[in-house]
This record gives C-alpha cells, sequence and structure tokens, in this order.
C-alpha cells in the first residue's frame, strides 16, 4: 500500500517535469530593435507604421511572457525615445556584463523595393552551417517554425550573417562581440500592407512575443505551455483591398479586413473586441486545450460561426469571410452635390450621388444621366454608396447641366429607387486677368523690371503658347524669362533677359484665350503701353556693397524685427541679381500678421553726413508688394534713439536707385546710419522678396546722359489699328508717336550735349482721305527733338469709316502711313 | 573690430586649455598573418599583451619584446575582459560552456613564469570579475558572491587596494573595506564600464543611452564626459580614453578613438588620420601609449605627445 502511493507520486512528479513550463533560473537580453521614430528607425506611410514600435510591443510582451515563467529579463529598451535606442556597442556591453544565457534581437522586415514579399527570416552570427555559438542556429530553427506558426507570413528562412550579407565575416553590429549565442528575428514583412496593417494590433504583437517564448522553452528544456491560442483575420466578402497593397497570392489579403469586430469565444463567454487598424485580427490567448464556438460580429454584417479545437502550446487559426446582412427597403439618397440650382459651380467640380444602401453598381450607373452630355467617368467609393461623376475635360464654361438618376437604380439587394431625382447646376463662366505690372501708361519705370499678370484662378500653362508677347516701339518682341512656378495661384512672372532701353516705350499684349485649370478662358485682349526711366547714374561713397551678408544682422535675430514668419524670413548675399560687384543682398520675408518690421540692420552702424546737399540711397530691386521702405538713422552714438525716414511705397520691380535727401532730416546734430527697413502696410503682400545693392551716400547724380534723344526722324504704325467703336466701344482711341531727332549733336554719348542747345524744328502731323482730301491737322508747330505721340479719339474727330492716310513733315523728314476707323 | 575679438578669445581658450595633444605615431602591433584579434588588454609591466577572437573566443599572449604569440586559451569566452592577479604573475580567465542553454563558466589562471594553466573553479553561474584598476582583479563574483582570486590577499583588511567595482543590470556595485554599496549616480537605466581612478577616490562608468560620467565612490556626479563608450583612465588619472562608434541599427559605420582631459573637458581625435573603423582602446602603461584594434582585426598602438 504504502509503495504503491510512492510510485504514484513519483509517476506524479514524473509528469509535472514533463509539462513543467518553466524558465527558472535563466536569464535573458531582449533587445526590441531601433527607437525613438528618428532616422534610425523605419516608417511606412501608408499605414503609419513605425517598426519601433511593433518591436517593442513585441519585446515587451515577450518580458512578460518570460517572467511569468521565471527567467530573468534585461530589456535594453522599455521606451520608445531615440535615448532609449542604444549604440550597438552598449547593447552588447550590457548582454556581456550582465552574464545573461542568451540574446535575442527583435526587429521585422522590409524588402525595400516594389516587390512584396512576407516571410520569416532568423540570423544569427556565423555561416549559416556553422554558427559563432550552435545553439544560436538551434534557436534560430525553433523561432523560425514558431513565428510562422503565429504571423501570417508565408515561409521561413535562417541564416548565419557571414552567408545572409555575403560578408564571409561578421557582419551584424548586434553581435559583435556578443560572449553568448544570439539571435535576431525579423518576424515578417512591415512593408508588405496588409502584414504592416496587422502589426499595427497589439494582439498581433503579443502573437509573436508567444512564439519567441516558445523558442525558449524549448532551447532552455523548459517544458511547454498548457494553453493555446485562437486568432485569425475576419474580412468582407464583397470588398477587395486597394491594387496599391499588392496582396500575394495564395493569401486571403485581397480581401478588404473588417474593422471593429466583436469576436466571442464560447462557452468562456471571452470577448475580443477588433481595433480600426485594417487588419480584422482576432486573438485568445490561455485558452484551455477542447472544443469552442466563436461567434463573429460586426456593424452591417450578417453574424457568422464556428467551431474550433484548441491545442495546447500551439495556436490555432479560423479566418472568415463575411457578408452584408441584407436590407430590403429601397434606396434613399442621404446627399448630392453640386447642391440643386448652384450657380458658378467649378467647371471642372465632381457630382456625387450618396446613397444609404450599398447599390448594384451597373444598374445604378446606367440609371444616372447629364443633359447637355458630358464625358467623363463613374466610379465607386469601396462601399459602393457613392456615385460620382469626373468629367474628363471640364464642362463648358456658364452652361446649365441637368443631372438625373432613374428608378432604374437598384441597390444590392436587387430594390429600385422609388423616384427619379433630377438636381441641376450652372458651371462657372468667367476667367479675368485682374491686375498687372506695370499698368496701361505707366512711366520711369526701371529697364530691369520684373512683369506680373495675376488671375483669378491658378492657370493651365498649356494655354499660354503665343498669347503673350513684349515688343519695343519697332514691334520686335524683346525674349522674356518666365517664372512658371506660380501659374497654380494665377500668377505670371516675367523678366526681360537683357535690361530693356532707358527712356523707350514698350507693349505687352495679353491675348484673349488663356485657360485655367478648369478650362475656362479669358474673353478680352488687354494691352499696356510704358516708358522706362531715363538713364542716370550715380556715384558716391559707398556704406556697404551687400557683396557680403556678414556686414548685416540676420533680420531674424534683430529686436526690431517683428511679425515675421521666422522660417519664412531670411537674408543672403546671391549672385541672381546685382547691379555691381558678384553678389546683391536677398531679403526673403514674410509677416504672420497685420503690423510687422523686417528690420535689416548693419553690424555697426556708419555715420553720414547730414546737409542739404547730400543724398542717400539703396539700389533696390523692388517686390511691388506696396509694403513701406524706411532708412532708419541714430543720432551718433546713441543707439536708443530711431529717426525713421519713409522712402516709398515698395511699388515698382527691378532695380531702382531709392534715394532720400539727408538735408530733410529734422534732427540736430551728427548721424548714423542704422538700417534698411520693410514696414507692413494693410494692402501691402505678406510675402515678399526684395534685393539691395551698393548702399552710398554723398551721392552725385550724372546728368550727362539725361536727355537719350532720338537719333533719326520716324513715324510709326498707330496703334491699335484699326481703331473706333465698332473695334473697341470702351477705348475708340490710337495712338501715332513719332520721333524728333538732334540734328545738331546726334551722338548718344556726345560729352557737350547738354540740351540747351536750340534746335527746333517745324512739325506738321496731318490727316488725308482716300482722295488726298485734308481732313483734320493734328499738330503744327516748332518741336524740341524728342519722343512724340499723338491720341486720337474717333468720338471726337468728325470722320467717317473707312481708310485714311497721317502724314508727317519736319524739315526734311516726309512720311506717310495707312489706318483705318471703324466707327 | 570683429577680427580683434576674435584672436583675443583664441588667446584666452590657449590659456585654459593649455596642453595640446598630437598623435607622432600610430602603427600596427600585430599582422594579418598572425591572425585577426581583437580586446587588446596589457600587463602591468607593460610588456605582454593579451587578445583574443572578435566573438571572445580564445585566448592569445603577444610579448611585446619578442613578438612571439602564444595561444593560451581556445575556450569560449576566454576573451571577455580576462584579468591579471595582483601580483602579475597570473592571468585570470573564464572558459564557458552552455548546458540546456544555461552558460557554465570554469575560472582558469595561466601562470607566466611556468606557464601552466590552473582550473581555479569549475561550474560557476554568473562570474563576474572585480575590478581594483585597468585590467587587475583580486576577487570574482559568483552569483553575487565574493570570491578570492589570491589566496595572500585578505579582502578583510583595510587597504585601499581592497576598493573593487562592478556592475549589476542598472547599479554599480562598490566593494570598499568589505561592505557592499549599490550606486546609480546618473539615474535609471543600464551601467555598463565601470572603472576607478588610479587613486581610487573616482568612478567612470558609462549609463547606456546618457553617457559617460565620473562621480566620487559616493556616486555624486563630478564630470560629464558626454558620449563616449568603452572609456578607461590614464595611468595618471588626468585623462579619459574612449571611443565614439556610430551605427545604423544594423552595423557600426565609425568608430574614431579619442582622449578628454578630466579636469578641462577638452578632448582630442587620435584616429581623424585613420581610415579604420577603430575599437575597444586601452592604456599603456604610461599616458602616451594607447592600444586598440581595428573593426578587421588588427591591434594597433598609439603613440602620442602631450605639448
Ligand atoms: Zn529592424
Amino acid at each position: 500500500m504504502r509503495k504503491l502511493l510512492l510510485i504514484n507520486f513519483l509517476i506524479l512528479i514524473l509528469t509535472y517535469n514533463i509539462n513543467a513550463q518553466s524558465l527558472a533560473g535563466v536569464k535573458v537580453c531582449i533587445n526590441p530593435g531601433h527607437g525613438g521614430n528618428d532616422s534610425d528607425d523605419r516608417f511606412i506611410p501608408e499605414t503609419g507604421f513605425w517598426e519601433s514600435e511593433g518591436n517593442l510591443g513585441k519585446g515587451l510582451h515577450l518580458k512578460k511572457l518570460l517572467e511569468n515563467l521565471g527567467a530573468t529579463v534585461i530589456m535594453t529598451r522599455v521606451q520608445n525615445r531615440s535615448v532609449d535606442d542604444l549604440q550597438l556597442s552598449q547593447i552588447v556591453a550590457i548582454a556581456n556584463s550582465n552574464n545573461v544565457d542568451y540574446f535575442h534581437s527583435i526587429h521585422s522586415n522590409a524588402s525595400g523595393t516594389s516587390t512584396k514579399v512576407n516571410y520569416t527570416l532568423i540570423l544569427f552570427q556565423g555561416r549559416t552551417t556553422a554558427p559563432t555559438y550552435a545553439g544560436s542556429l538551434v534557436m534560430a530553427n525553433y523561432l523560425a517554425d514558431n513565428i510562422l506558426a503565429t504571423n501570417r507570413t508565408t515561409r521561413k528562412m535562417v541564416a548565419g550573417d557571414f552567408d545572409f550579407y555575403g560578408t564571409g565575416q561578421a557582419y551584424l553590429g548586434v553581435f559583435k562581440g556578443l560572449n553568448m549565442p544570439g539571435t535576431l528575428s525579423e518576424g515578417s514583412f512591415h512593408d508588405y500592407i496588409p502584414e504592416s496593417f496587422r502589426l499595427k494590433n497589439d494582439y498581433y504583437l503579443k502573437h509573436e512575443a508567444y512564439a519567441i517564448a516558445r523558442s525558449f522553452l524549448q532551447y532552455f528544456k523548459g517544458g511547454e505551455f498548457k494553453t493555446g491560442i485562437i486568432a485569425g483575420i475576419v474580412r468582407d466578402l464583397l470588398e477587395k483591398v486597394p491594387s496599391s497593397y499588392s496582396p500575394l497570392s495564395g493569401t486571403y489579403d485581397n480581401y478588404k479586413t473588417i474593422n471593429n469586430i466583436k469576436v466571442t469565444l464560447l462557452p468562456t463567454n471571452k470577448i475580443y473586441n477588433g481595433d480600426n487598424n485594417n487588419n480584422g485580427f482576432y486573438f485568445f490567448d490561455e485558452v484551455d486545450p477542447g472544443e469552442y464556438k466563436l461567434i463573429f460580429e460586426a456593424p452591417q454584417m450578417r453574424p457568422d460561426t464556428v467551431t474550433i479545437v484548441a491545442k495546447a502550446n500551439q495556436s490555432v487559426f479560423s479566418d472568415r469571410l463575411l457578408s452584408l446582412n441584407p436590407i430590403l427597403d429601397p434606396p434613399k439618397i442621404l446627399s448630392y452635390s453640386p447642391a440643386d440650382s448652384l450657380n458658378e459651380v467649378s467647371n471642372v467640380s465632381k457630382i456625387n450621388v450618396q446613397f444609404d444602401i450599398r447599390m448594384n453598381p451597373d444598374e445604378t450607373q446606367k440609371a444616372f444621366s447629364i443633359t447637355p452630355n458630358v464625358s467623363g467617368s463613374l466610379t465607386w467609393d469601396s462601399e459602393f454608396k457613392i456615385l460620382t461623376f469626373t468629367p474628363s475635360k471640364g464642362y463648358t464654361q456658364g452652361t446649365k447641366y441637368t443631372v438625373k438618376i432613374s428608378t432604374t437604380a437598384k441597390t444590392h439587394f436587387g430594390i429600385n429607387l422609388t423616384q427619379n431625382k433630377i438636381f441641376t447646376f450652372k458651371t462657372r463662366s468667367q476667367f479675368n486677368l485682374i491686375s498687372t505690372y506695370p499698368k496701361n501708361n505707366f512711366k520711369d519705370l526701371s529697364t530691369t523690371l520684373m512683369f506680373s499678370l495675376r488671375f483669378d484662378n491658378a492657370l493651365d500653362g498649356t494655354t499660354l503658347s503665343g498669347k503673350i508677347s513684349l515688343t519695343d516701339s519697332l514691334g520686335s518682341s524683346i525674349p522674356v524669362t518666365v517664372n512658371q512656378s506660380r501659374y497654380n495661384v494665377g500668377i505670371i512672372e516675367f523678366e526681360p533677359k537683357q535690361p530693356l532701353n532707358y527712356n523707350s516705350l514698350y507693349r505687352l499684349t495679353i491675348k484673349d484665350g488663356i485657360g485655367d485649370i478648369e478650362y475656362v478662358k479669358t474673353i478680352k485682349t488687354d494691352v499696356i503701353e510704358f516708358r522706362t526711366e531715363k538713364k542716370l547714374t550715380f556715384t558716391g561713397f559707398i556704406v556697404d556693397n551687400f557683396e557680403n551678408e556678414n556686414s548685416w544682422v540676420w533680420p531674424n535675430s534683430n529686436p526690431n524685427t517683428k511679425g515675421q514668419i521666422l522660417d519664412q524670413t531670411s537674408f543672403f548675399a546671391t549672385s541672381d541679381k546685382k547691379i555691381n560687384g558678384q553678389y546683391s543682398g536677398k531679403l526673403e520675408y514674410a509677416f504672420s500678421g497685420s503690423n510687422g518690421i523686417i528690420e535689416l540692420a548693419l553690424e555697426k552702424p556708419v555715420k553720414v553726413v547730414k546737409s542739404n546737399q547730400n543724398e542717400f540711397g539703396v539700389w533696390v530691386f523692388g517686390d511691388n508688394s506696396k509694403n513701406i521702405l524706411e532708412y532708419r538713422f541714430i543720432p551718433e552714438g546713441n543707439s536708443s534713439t530711431e529717426i525713421k525716414v519713409t522712402v516709398d511705397s515698395v511699388n515698382w520691380t527691378g532695380w531702382k536707385m531709392k534715394k532720400i535727401n539727408l538735408g530733410n532730416i529734422l534732427f540736430n546734430g551728427n548721424i548714423e546710419f542704422k538700417s534698411i527697413d520693410i514696414v507692413q502696410t494693410i494692402n501691402g503682400e505678406k510675402k515678399g522678396k526684395i534685393f539691395f545693392d551698393d548702399c552710398i551716400t554723398n551721392i552725385v547724380t550724372d546728368v550727362k546722359n539725361k536727355f537719350e534723344l532720338p537719333t533719326e526722324f520716324s513715324l510709326e504704325q498707330n496703334y491699335p489699328n484699326p481703331f473706333g467703336n465698332s473695334v473697341n466701344s470702351d477705348n475708340p482711341k490710337t495712338t501715332i508717336r513719332y520721333n524728333i531727332p538732334n540734328q545738331i549733336h546726334n551722338s548718344v554719348n556726345d560729352e557737350n550735349n547738354s540740351g540747351a542747345i536750340d534746335n527746333d524744328i517745324y512739325v506738321t502731323l496731318k490727316i488725308y482721305d482716300i482722295l488726298g482730301n485734308e481732313v483734320a491737322t493734328l499738330v503744327n508747330q516748332h518741336q524740341k527733338p524728342g519722343l512724340y505721340s499723338y491720341e486720337l479719339n474717333s468720338r471726337k474727330i468728325n470722320l467717317s469709316s473707312g481708310v485714311y492716310f497721317y502724314r508727317l513733315e519736319a524739315g526734311n523728314f516726309v512720311a506717310v502711313k495707312k489706318m483705318i476707323l471703324m466707327k | 573690430m570683429k577680427k580683434l575679438l576674435i584672436i583675443f578669445l583664441v588667446v584666452c581658450v590657449y590659456q585654459i586649455y593649455g596642453q595640446n595633444v598630437k598623435v607622432i605615431d600610430d602603427k600596427p602591433v600585430t599582422t594579418l598573418k598572425e591572425g585577426k584579434y581583437f580586446y587588446p588588454i596589457i600587463s602591468q609591466d607593460g610588456k605582454l599583451l593579451l587578445m583574443s577572437k572578435e566573438n571572445r573566443e580564445g585566448l592569445w599572449i603577444k610579448d611585446l619584446s619578442t613578438g612571439r604569440v602564444k595561444n593560451i586559451s581556445n575556450g569560449k569566452g576566454a576573451g571577455l575582459e580576462p584579468v591579471f592577479n595582483i601580483e602579475g604573475n597570473e592571468i585570470l580567465f573564464r572558459e564557458d560552456k552552455i548546458v540546456n542553454g544555461k552558460i557554465f563558466s570554469t575560472l582558469k589562471a595561466y601562470n607566466l613564469k611556468t606557464q601552466k594553466i590552473n582550473l581555479k573553479e569549475d561550474n560557476i553561474r554568473d562570474l563576474k570579475f572585480l575590478k581594483n584598476k585597468n585590467n587587475v582583479s583580486q576577487f570574482y563574483l559568483k552569483q553575487n558572491e565574493i570570491q578570492k582570486i589570491s589566496s595572500t590577499i585578505n579582502f578583510s583588511k583595510t587597504t585601499s587596494e581592497e576598493i573593487a567595482v562592478t556592475i549589476d543590470v542598472d547599479k554599480i556595485v562598490l566593494y570598499q573595506n568589505g561592505v557592499k554599496k549599490y550606486l546609480a549616480p546618473a539615474g535609471e537605466g543600464y551601467y555598463i564600464w565601470p572603472s576607478l581612478s588610479p587613486d581610487k577616490t573616482k568612478l567612470l562608468f558609462t549609463l547606456a543611452g546618457k553617457g559617460t560620467f565620473v562621480s566620487d565612490l559616493n556616486g555624486n556626479i563630478l564630470k560629464k564626459i558626454g558620449y563616449a563608450n568603452y572609456p578607461t583612465w590614464s595611468p595618471d588619472g588626468n585623462w579619459i580614453l574612449f571611443m565614439k562608434d556610430l551605427d545604423d541599427g544594423t552595423v557600426i559605420t565609425s568608430s574614431e578613438i579619442y582622449i578628454a582631459n578630466i579636469n578641462t573637458g577638452k578632448y582630442f581625435n587620435l584616429t581623424e588620420n585613420q581610415n579604420e573603423i577603430s575599437l575597444y582602446p586601452i592604456w599603456g602603461i604610461t599616458n602616451d601609449e594607447i592600444y586598440y584594434n581595428t573593426d578587421s582585426g588588427v591591434i594597433r598602438k598609439i603613440k602620442i605627445q602631450f605639448e
């Protein structure tokens, strides 16, 4: 009897030893790879997955599992900051100096290419068949089998780093110098999108942790878990994932997963609530071996059940495809756009119709019509509830359209729409040029001006060909460099490739037919005529030549600068534009509020002489921002007081010498020039770019070339021609231009030409009809050499429609040109 | 004006950090023909160099006067920080074996005179050498139990030699006059690479992820050295030698060897002109000699000059 008891007792102990799950006395080091969502980390933008987070999630679950088994676990990190991402040499030192029995590093993999794979890879140090530590290969095989059995990978691989990386020697830094066996698991591929979504599920991570824990139990001969795991993926029978997910063949990853699922495990009544991370994953652990029933529920889905048998120390899967619950109500249109009777609808607007029930796509598309007919395509959202029409090349501008969805539209369950749905909208009609620089008849413009045309919508650059021309007074076109980068905000900017001539007339023509991105076109031609400034040279004492930005205080660190957007405000020397030397100073600025100031101050103020004869100025390449340009001075040696001088509103582009007379400064005593300031105005632009070159004092303005006179007679073709009410009812005028040269000194560079010499000449400009009768006299007087224009308003002369001639007579010069009047 | 200011500053800097360091020589001590060797350790008399393989398997002695290399162990773990006894006549090292996944160490001693290996203790779990100074140890730990290495030393004797240091996961463990003290001077985390200053008044250690520090023996931080791995004291205690290794999470991408003056904080890169990844530096027996290994397995020696 007694003996029998003892034997029974022995058997009990024996059984216990076989099934004992214990890692008592074992010390391991676990390294969740990377850390800190930094450059050392790996990120998948499509899913928002960071490898560091997945690795840490697995690591923390593993720590708990191993500690519950009695092991001592040293984690190289338990948080996910950059400081937690230790150097490889430190990780090795932690493992070595604590004499751990085993080292394991947790990762996930990436193919890094468009070829998608999803397998389990275990790496260790050494040759694949000859590891540095024999234990590493043993453990690698356990890990590969167990992780393949938990993760949704398609195959497994184990490899030594000497072979895997082809180096023939130690490669992976986390194993270098390690004094114990070690492995690195790439559990699955996080750049395979369906897997990446799964790795965002904490229970999926826990499942991999179980796989690693099972491997440790095998490795340390610590027995097996007595309980098992039931897991799986729930997907929608009707819906597929986008092709961009590249679902692997042989898997069900091509079906869209269901979010927020509820799975109940019977008879335990344990409930798993799914996440909304597009993985459809569910998971029950610590399940005693035996038969169970699972109930799957999800919004709008028909509930599903399955019977499953749980096994000790194993994971069993049941993946489900759920179908929609049938609805027998007729469909309702919940919303549609554009709203009924809406005007000024974008010419590329989509039409959306939203139903309350999943629709039959083919039947519903057939029930959709638009009048007048427009070419375009019909698409659906992933749930087949929203039908979208996208016109392929926009609508016709200014047109009324009628959209109809007839009662033949049907739900997925075969129920028709009960009533026709009809709504209308009218498309936008106009695309306009709203402002230009320069405007018509502007004078004194910089010869390096930057032209700017502003439209009321983003431009379609392909419609611009042949639409815009810049010509000189003889009709020759001037080559320009165009900035296309602001077409998207409706702005065209361009600069002449060479500076324009001084004191010359130019014409900018902007023809109708320029299109915006919605295929709407301009319907009006604009002509802008302008004259460049006379040539002047400025010499004096150079305060700063802007060859080096270091003589100026960085505007953002200047306490007087305020209201600026920090990262959009800067000052640099640049060779992009310049007046003299190699560089100019480029000030880019942006204001955040409404009363900002950008101050560009000298590192050290410079004394200037304050007298009525003394002019002070800076070459400024304006940005036409309409903000205020100020020069600021201080009393000599007293930086606490400021003397502000408003120079101008920045209403120009191109280089201009912006001068002030220092004698006008109302301050008794010596002054120093301190800074150039851009002061924001209410109507000013919030962003701009201004260039500065040579800042000069004691300016002498050279007037020798003040009058750049024509060198020969000329009579130009009137513009526009034809002209009159029928051509342009707003502006029935035309302009006739002619030149009277200096007849005594006609060399432009003649030093002695002062313009004071009296060389008037008798000039007549008369109009003749087609029969040669004189019908009007426009000019009949002595005129000095110069450039003349005569504006003829057809409303103010008593002439009928027809062909006329105008004739210029000046000294020995005679010229005749033809013009057409259309009243 | 601006220029003048800069010149003035330079003069100041020079006066504060008067001492300058120049590398005058950087030569290989081993050749690839002899084999690839790592983790150099130098004997107290500067005549012997201990070294191992990249994976710490085996232990070799290079006699620096004859150039001869001698293998004394092929055991696993033999290259994990072997030490000399205080008398300088024995090399203590471990040989590891794995039973059911658990690591057990055998402590062995190589007698430099007799060239015989003496097994000191078998089946030790969690063997750690307690360090008195660079590469010298009088005691070892087996599962946190202190054991003396040499029979001539009594741990209860109160001499400064009895101060020794090791680590236990997230603490530095200081044994001083028979008392065991746990320190975490720089806060929470893993402490590695602890060592005592030559005068045994200061501790040098690294807190993983946080940097390297100098503290007093009560754990009060005296200096923050910054990012400095595998730090060691110079023989005169005025300098710290360390490596600045960088990695991309997968492989070590670069590593340079530096020394930092503990008083001024000024540091110098000693391997600026060396293209190889330079690792695991140690001082020789004087301040002007440094040994280290390259990633490719060559032990090199740097000679420096203090100006
Ligand atoms: Zn990784």
